[in-house]
């Protein structure tokens, strides 16, 4: 307000006529207006590409994939990354170094590894309906099952670490039920059935009690795994990839090949469009800060997006490369975030300011 | 009096035949030319048609800039029962799904010989020693072109590489030359169901239908830059030609069905 009086007060010093004067205050209160309009805004920066985060450092690079990283993923104290790739491989990351631990070599391409939360194993799917465990520390194989009839998609573990759960298919639908194992010898406890088409997005809740799946059908279920019963969120137009349910469980950030990020509260199962793309660019992947605090997605229009999810105010817009990106990852210290997509860099970044 | 009726009537007459041969005329062109959502399957010609609109897939690789991408410039905006994944990076958007652009090329006696999914031709990607024959996509060749009215109301038609340069190495010197793919109809991406929409891709990926099969699977990949200036603006209704050079001319076609081209899974080599 003081730099609003203060221009006035100028523009009255050159003895503008009144009219004139008149013109100019108008002018001068629109662009306040438009400025008090900008600051308040909740979609502030989401329809104009801005972010409160003018100068983003320039991202450290983990390289070791050749193409097509498909997910980044952490154990719960961030001392293990585990990421997968199009290239038929998962790697265990040395953090500190960015250097390559451990290659986990496959016969087909790996769409997606978990952390376990101790950070003792890391659970891949592969192209060849592959669900395999491997030893962190030697990086060894030590359980496999040929639990798909078609690729697999997603992976994750229960929060508690005793639960796998695996879904996939194939474009034509094919074998799309998502199955639990007991990793305790991958064994299968469960199999959850009712996809139409494949299932890319697999995750547990919070509690363990629920599992969502996003799917090429464009619904997302939420299923009670003691009653293998399901619902439906319906609201995407097109092929659901990724879902994440938010840390307190109250809500799933869903990204889809409509071009949006959805966020969903599930006690409605109502949802509401955190972003959409320009041009309908497919968003690939989702992710919450441990805290809740942030969410973040990528996808085909090579930016890296967070979001405070107070507000849904964007906080970090950051053109990454001119390569699709599929995967993001928050550390769980909250300190930087990761993404990777097609040309096989894994990409650290700082997080903005609260 | 009578006079100027007779003159009246003779010049509405020649009018109105000359309107009926005109619109006849206008008719004959638009029975050729396919409805949206359709395809127009010239046996005669021995050529398919597909509707298409022009759309410009800025900042997407190869748009306006030399790079390397899979996604082919002529795409669908289905595919495999649902929207074609690809469908941002194309430049002319075909209102029909892959799979009936595979089905009309069959039906033109068209026929892929070698095709694999995209897990499979990751496996055989690259350019080895050991690289055999059956690890490039292979099938009969085919002629793409894209016509359209221009502003002034003609039809132009361009060859598809028209509107494409090359980029290539020669010695320590980077030269650009017209570019110069060699299409084949593999039909991989509708007989495994990759969903990504892809006609005709400037390398040779699976994930679309033809393929320019110079080099193995995915690697190398030409760099090429798609000029927009060559293509109509943004919005235009165009048309997509293909014209086959089908080896079942050589042979009944009865012998050779659809069924005979997609129920080879596993590869075969010329």
């Amino acid at each position: 307000m003081n730099r609003l009086t203060s221009l006035i007060g100028v523009l009255n010093s050159v003895e503008l006529t009144r009219i004139s004067r008149r013109v100019a205050i108008i002018l001068i209160a629109g662009m306040f207006a438009a400025c008090c309009w900008t600051h308040v805004s909740p979609l502030r920066g989401q329809t104009t590409g801005k972010t409160d985060e003018s100068n983003v450092d320039a991202p450290q690079v983990f390289e070791g994939h050749d193409e097509y990283v498909y997910t980044v993923s952490f154990s719960r104290d961030g001392r293990t990354m585990a990421t997968a790739a199009g290239d038929n491989r998962a790697i265990i990351w040395d953090i500190e170094k960015r250097k390559p631990l451990h290659k986990l070599d496959h016969d087909a391409a790996v769409y997606a590894a978990a952390v376990s939360p101790d950070g003792l194993l890391v659970a891949t799917a592969s192209g060849e309906g592959e669900v395999a465990l491997w030893n962190v520390a030697t990086g060894k194989q030590v359980a496999i099952q040929k639990g798909h009839n078609d690729a697999v998609y997603g992976i994750a573990f229960s929060p508690d670490g005793k639960s796998l759960a695996s879904a996939g298919g194939s474009t034509d639908g094919g074998d799309t039920a998502c199955r639990i194992w007991k990793v305790d010898g991958l064994t299968l406890t469960k199999e959850l059935t009712g996809h139409e088409r494949q299932v890319y997005g697999v995750a547990f809740s919070p509690d363990g009690k629920t599992i969502a799946t996003g799917s090429s059908d464009k619904t997302i279920r939420i299923w009670d795994i003691k009653t293998g019963e399901s619902t439906k969120l319906k609201g995407h137009t097109s092929d659901v990839y990724r879902c994440e349910f938010s840390p307190d469980g109250t809500k799933l950030a869903s990204v889809s090949q409509d071009g949006t990020v959805r966020l969903w509260t599930l006690k409605t199962a109502s949802s509401e469009t955190v972003f959409k793309s320009e041009r309908k660019e497919p968003v690939y992947g989702a992710a919450f800060s441990t805290d809740g605090f942030w969410l973040g997605a990528t996808g085909d229009d090579y930016h890296l997006r967070l979001w405070r999810t107070s507000d849904l105010r964007l906080a970090m817009d950051e053109k990454v490369s001119a390569k699709s990106l599929y995967a993001i990852a928050i550390s769980p210290n909250q300190e930087f975030v990761y993404v990777a997509g097609e040309d096989g860099d894994v990409r650290q970044y700082p997080m903005p300011q609260r | 009096m009578s006079r100027n009726l007779l003159f009246l009537v003779v010049f509405s007459n020649l009018i109105c035949f000359g309107w009926t041969a005109i619109a006849h005329g206008e008719d004959s062109a638009a029975r050729n030319l396919p409805e949206p959502g359709s395809v127009v399957i010239d046996q005669e010609k021995g050529e398919l048609i597909l509707s298409a609109k022009v759309q410009f897939p800025e900042g997407k690789p190869c748009i306006d800039d030399f790079g390397q991408r899979i996604q082919a410039f002529a795409g669908c905006s289905k595919a495999a029962g649902g929207d074609a994944k690809m469908a941002a990076y194309f430049v002319f958007l075909v209102d029909v799904e892959t799979e009936k652009v595979f089905d009309g090329l069959i039906d033109l006696g068209c026929r892929p010989r070698v095709h694999y999914s995209i897990q499979e031709g990751r496996k055989r990607s690259g350019l080895k020693t050991e690289t055999k024959p059956e690890d490039y996509l292979q099938g009969d060749p085919v002629v793409l072109s894209v016509f359209w009215k221009d502003a002034a109301g003609e039809w132009v038609e361009k060859a598809y590489q028209h509107f494409a340069t090359e980029q290539t190495t020669v010695g320590e010197n980077t030269i650009e030359k017209p570019w110069t793919p060699h299409f084949v109809f593999h039909g991989s991406g509708a007989i495994h169901k990759s969903g990504t929409g892809c006609i005709a891709c400037p390398c040779d990926c699976p994930g679309g239908i033809i393929a320019d099969n110079r080099f193995p699977i995915y690697d190398p990949k030409p760099v090429v830059k798609f000029d927009m200036s060559k293509a109509p603006p943004v919005g235009t209704q165009v048309y997509v030609r293909i014209r086959p050079i089908a080896s079942t001319l050589f042979e009944s076609a009865k012998n050779s069905t659809a069924a005979d081209a997609v129920q080879a899974d596993k590869p075969k080599a010329e």
